[in-house]
C-alpha cells in the first residue's frame, strides 16, 4: 500500500497541471465579491470556491486517472501491484489530498482576501450564523465542503472507471456540478407528489455547501436538513466508490 | 504537400471517427427534450430550442478531441514531417472543423423548424419576425462557435491534454457571459475598455436576435459581430504561432 501511494503521489506532483489549476480558483474567487456585498457571507462562503474547487477537481482527477488508461501504463501499474484494490485505494487517497490542500487554499486565501478587504471587511469574531462566531463558520463551511467534494471524486471515479473515453466523463462530471442542482430542484417541483424519495436523489446532495452558508433559501429547495444532506452525501459517496472499485477490478486493458 | 492534400488527409480523419455523428445526434436529442419538457413557446423557437449551449459545448469537444488525439497518440509527427508548412495543416483542421459546425447549424435550424411545426402549429412565423429572429440567431450562434473553436485550438497548442482543454472550453462556455457581465459592470470607469474582452463578444448569439441584451454588452451589434471576427483572427494567429513554434 505505501509503495502505491508514493507512487501516485509521484504522479500526481510530477503533472504540472496539479500547480496551475488552483490558478482558476484565485481568479474565480477574486470574481465573488461582483456579485455579492454582504462581507460576512462572502467570508462565510469562503468567497465561492466551492464550485471553482469541484471544477478544478475534475479536470486534474480526471487528467490524473485516464492518461494511464489512454497511455497503456496501466497495465505495468497493475502488473507489478498486489491487487487492484490497492491501487484504487491508492488514486483515491491521493486526490483526497489534494483535495483537502486545495481546501486549504481556498481557506488561506479567503483570510488574505479578508486582511486585505476585498470585497468589505469582517470581523472574524462577531456571532454569526449557527450560534457560532464568524470563524467558526467559515472553518466549517470548508470542512462541510470537503465532504460534499466527496460525492464529486466518488462519481468521477466511477465514470471513468465505467467509460472508456475521457472526454465524456469530462464533460458529463462538469455537467454535474453546474446543472445538478437545477435538475434536483427541477425533480422536485415538477413531481411533488414523490418529494419524499426525489427530495433524497444525489443531485440534491450538491447543496449541502449552499445550504450550510444560506439555511432558509436552501432548505425549502433541498426540503432536508443539513444532517440528512451530509448523511445522504457521505452515503452516495460510499455507493459511487465501492461501484467504481468493483468496475475497475472487472476491467480490460 | 499543399492545402488541398491536408484537407483531404484531414477530411478523412475527421469521417472516420465516430464522435461527430454522435454529436450531432446528441445535439438533435437534446433538442427534442427540451421541446418535449416545456411547453413550446415562441422564445423557445427563437433560441432554437437550446441550440447555442449545446451546440457550443458539442464543438469544445470535438474540436478538442479532433486536435489532440493525433498529439496523444504521435501521429502528429509523421505528420509534421511530411510537410512542408505547418500552416496547412492548421488551416486545414480549422476548416474541417468550421464546416462541421457549420453542418450542425443548419441541421439544427431545419430541425427547429420541424419541431415547430409539430408541437407548436399555432405559432407563425412572420410573428413578431419569429422566423428572421431565428435565423440571425443561427447565424450569430455560428460565428461565435468559430471564435470558440480558435480559442480551443490556442488552448490544445498550449495545453496538449484533451481533458484540460474540454474542462476549460466547458467553463467558458458556460460561465463566460456571466463573468463578462460581472466584470463590466463591476467598474463603471473601466467599462469603455472592459466591454471590449473577448468573453463579452460570446453575447453575440444572444444579442443578435434579442437587442434588450445590449444593455449588458454596451456594445450594438456591429461592434460585437466586429470583435467576433476581430477576436477570431487574434486567436487563430497566436495559436498557429504556437503550433509553428512547437516540439512534437
Amino acid at each position: 500500500m505505501q509503495a502505491a501511494l508514493s507512487q501516485e503521489y509521484y504522479k500526481l506532483l510530477h503533472q504540472k497541471l496539479t500547480w496551475f489549476a488552483p490558478g482558476i480558483i484565485v481568479g474565480l474567487m477574486l470574481l465573488m465579491p461582483l456579485t455579492f456585498n454582504d462581507p460576512n457571507w462572502l467570508v462565510m462562503a469562503n468567497f465561492g470556491s466551492s464550485q471553482w474547487i469541484l471544477l478544478v477537481l475534475i479536470i486534474v482527477g480526471a487528467t490524473f486517472f485516464s492518461m494511464e488508461f489512454q497511455h497503456n501504463t496501466s497495465l505495468t501499474l497493475l502488473y507489478k501491484a498486489p491487487n487492484r484494490r490497492t491501487i484504487y485505494l491508492a488514486k483515491f487517497v491521493v486526490l483526497f489530498g489534494y483535495n483537502i490542500t486545495l481546501h486549504l487554499f481556498a481557506l488561506g486565501l479567503t483570510i488574505l482576501f479578508n486582511t486585505l478587504a476585498i470585497g468589505g471587511h469582517a470581523n472574524w469574531l462577531i456571532p454569526y450564523q449557527y450560534h457560532q462566531n464568524l470563524l467558526m463558520n467559515t472553518i466549517m463551511t470548508a470542512t462541510i465542503d470537503l465532504e460534499m467534494s466527496l460525492i464529486l471524486i466518488g462519481c468521477l471515479f466511477l465514470l471513468t472507471c465505467l467509460l472508456t473515453n475521457n472526454a465524456v466523463v469530462v464533460t458529463t462530471s462538469i455537467i454535474i456540478v453546474f446543472m445538478g442542482q437545477a435538475l434536483s430542484s427541477m425533480l422536485l417541483h415538477e413531481h411533488p407528489q414523490f418529494g419524499s424519495w426525489l427530495r433524497w436523489n444525489p443531485f440534491n446532495m450538491l447543496n449541502l455547501t449552499f445550504q450550510y452558508a444560506n439555511y432558509p433559501v436552501y432548505h425549502k429547495l433541498t426540503q432536508l436538513t443539513n444532517g440528512q444532506l451530509l448523511l445522504g452525501t457521505l452515503g452516495y459517496a460510499v455507493l459511487f466508490l465501492w461501484l467504481g472499485n468493483w468496475r475497475f477490478n472487472r476491467r480490460h486493458f | 504537400m499543399n492545402m488541398q492534400t491536408s484537407l483531404s488527409q484531414e477530411w478523412y480523419k475527421f469521417r472516420h471517427q465516430p464522435g461527430p455523428l454522435l454529436g450531432l445526434l446528441v445535439l438533435l436529442g437534446l433538442m427534442l427534450i427540451m421541446a418535449l419538457s416545456a411547453p413550446v413557446t415562441q422564445s423557445a423557437v427563437v433560441m432554437g430550442f437550446g441550440t447555442p449551449q449545446w451546440l457550443l459545448m458539442i464543438i469544445v469537444i470535438i474540436g478538442a478531441n479532433f486536435f489532440i488525439m493525433e498529439d496523444q497518440h504521435t501521429t502528429i509527427r509523421t505528420l509534421l514531417y511530411r510537410h512542408t508548412y505547418r500552416w496547412s495543416i492548421y488551416l486545414a483542421k480549422l476548416l474541417i472543423l468550421s464546416l462541421y459546425t457549420g453542418v450542425l447549424v443548419l441541421l439544427s435550424l431545419l430541425f427547429t423548424g420541424l419541431l415547430k411545426i409539430v408541437f407548436a402549429p399555432q405559432l407563425s412565423w412572420q410573428d413578431g419576425q419569429l422566423f428572421s429572429h431565428l435565423l440571425v440567431g443561427m447565424a450569430g450562434t455560428f460565428l461565435v462557435a468559430i471564435l470558440l473553436l480558435t480559442i480551443i485550438l490556442w488552448l490544445a497548442c498550449l495545453f496538449p491534454i484533451n481533458t484540460v482543454v474540454i474542462g476549460l472550453g466547458l467553463i467558458l462556455v458556460l460561465t463566460g457571459q456571466g463573468i463578462a457581465s460581472l466584470t463590466i459592470d463591476a467598474n463603471p470607469m473601466l467599462t469603455a475598455i472592459l466591454k471590449w474582452q473577448p468573453l463579452n463578444m460570446l453575447n453575440l448569439m444572444a444579442q443578435l436576435p434579442d437587442s434588450s441584451y445590449q444593455k449588458d454588452t454596451h456594445l450594438s451589434n456591429v461592434q460585437l459581430l466586429v470583435g467576433a471576427i476581430g477576436y477570431s483572427g487574434f486567436f487563430l494567429a497566436i495559436g498557429y504561432w504556437r503550433f509553428k513554434h512547437k516540439r512534437v
